[in-house]
């Protein structure tokens, strides 16, 4: 097969309840599989980013408003995005590493329902608590602890489908392929012994809110974005934990898991 | 008279007791405590402070209202007609109305997630166009 023909073929996969269809050599693809998990069953393309190919011509009819185009460059790739279009292009030696950063950025505002936070998450039995805070919060710490139980230790895509929310770290720092259903939200610090706080819906949204990342050029984003966040804060238990960077404080967790 | 009503530019959501509401035009977050709650309910239509509440509590309710409309929460008009009184006695106000919280909300949340080493380095803001 021609590299055309074969970048064509196409891959897809899905990536917190959005479908992205990557046009891509062989190689490239093999490394996106790794970062981004098994394809899925080509439906609705949300995102078509396309790697060292031409992008194909933009489907008619789609608005076009303001700030839905930029550019990136990053160590060795270049990228332009059109949201309005849902079309990215990526070049370079290396794409692959433009293409996280373009998810990264285009995320927030394709998100239905959704939103990219900082979080490490924690899983078992298809309950994962969502492990939130800044740099210095633990989130490495405690996937570092739990290396069996962790997604991820930095990035998390959260979305809702159908009432159900779900969890998926986004690929950066340690990560796993694979989603999970959402059962906690956890605002981490350092403390002296492992204790949890619950927390009210609306200290949680504040809370959250801090760590994610806002579509702050889009306004109907910003309201998708809004609504997400607080439905979120609403459906989840929150509390704050405390913990000490032991294995014990998996108890802790697993209490909030289990409810 | 000075009527107040709920801006455009914003959107809502009552949690429990409690609200929360974004500027979408500063993308800033706040928490309103449940006195707070039931003024916004009613803000849908223009009000005067006066319609809330009678005696001492007025002036209390007229500052509030004056800093959500700081805020940008708030919009004020000199000429619109203001509603009805809403509840006979005033709306039922707990503790005087009060900001729980104001957070911004940033487009790489609190700290940017990628770190020069680990194979995405942080690239700044993208150029928009």
């Amino acid at each position: 097969m021609s590299r055309a023909r074969e970048a064509h073929a196409g891959l897809v996969v899905g990536l917190g309840g959005l479908t992205v269809r990557f046009l891509a050599a062989s190689r490239v693809r093999e490394r996106l599989l790794s970062l981004l998990g098994p394809p899925t069953s080509p439906s609705r393309t949300d995102l078509t980013i396309a790697c060292n190919v031409p992008t194909p011509p933009p489907r008619p009819g789609r608005p076009r408003g303001r700030a839905q185009r930029f550019t990136l460059a990053g160590g060795g790739w270049e990228a332009a995005v059109d949201l309005a279009a849902r079309q990215a292009s990526v070049t370079g030696e290396d794409p692959a590493e433009g293409v996280l950063t373009v998810l990264r950025l285009a995320l927030p505002t394709l998100l239905r329902g959704g939103v990219l936070v900082h979080a490490a998450v924690l899983a078992e039995h298809d309950r994962a608590a969502l492990c939130i805070g800044p740099s210095g919060a633990g989130k490495s710490t405690l996937a570092s602890l739990f290396p069996e139980r962790a997604l991820g230790d930095e990035l998390a895509v959260v979305w809702c489908e159908r009432g159900h929310w779900s969890v998926q770290a986004f690929p950066c720092g340690l990560h796993r392929a694979g989603a999970s259903g959402l059962a906690a939200l956890l605002f981490l610090r350092h403390g002296a012994r492992d204790r949890l706080t619950p927390l009210v819906p609306t200290r949680a949204a504040g809370l959250l809110g801090q760590q994610v990342h806002w579509p702050t050029d889009d306004p109907a984003a910003m309201r998708r974005t809004f609504a997400a966040v607080t439905s979120l804060a609403k459906a989840a238990p929150s509390a704050e934990l405390a913990f000490r960077p032991t294995r014990a404080v998996w108890r802790t967790i697993a209490e909030t898991l289990a409810r | 008279m000075r009527t107040f009503r709920r801006a455009g530019s914003c959107a809502w959501r009552e949690l429990g007791d409690e609200l929360v509401v974004i500027n979408l035009k500063n993308n800033v977050m706040y928490a309103l405590n449940a006195s707070a709650r039931e003024l916004w309910r009613t803000l849908e239509q223009p009000h005067t402070a006066s319609s809330f509440v009678e005696g001492e509590a007025q002036p209390t309710v007229e500052g509030f209202l004056a800093e959500l409309s700081a805020e940008g929460l708030l919009d004020i008009s000199e000429d619109e007609t203001p509603g009805d009184t809403l509840v006979q006695g005033g709306l039922p106000m707990p503790a005087p109305p009060k900001i729980l919280w104001r957070e911004p909300m940033q487009r790489f949340g609190a700290n940017c997630g990628f770190r020069p080493g680990q194979g995405d380095p942080c690239i700044g803001d993208p150029h928009w166009s």
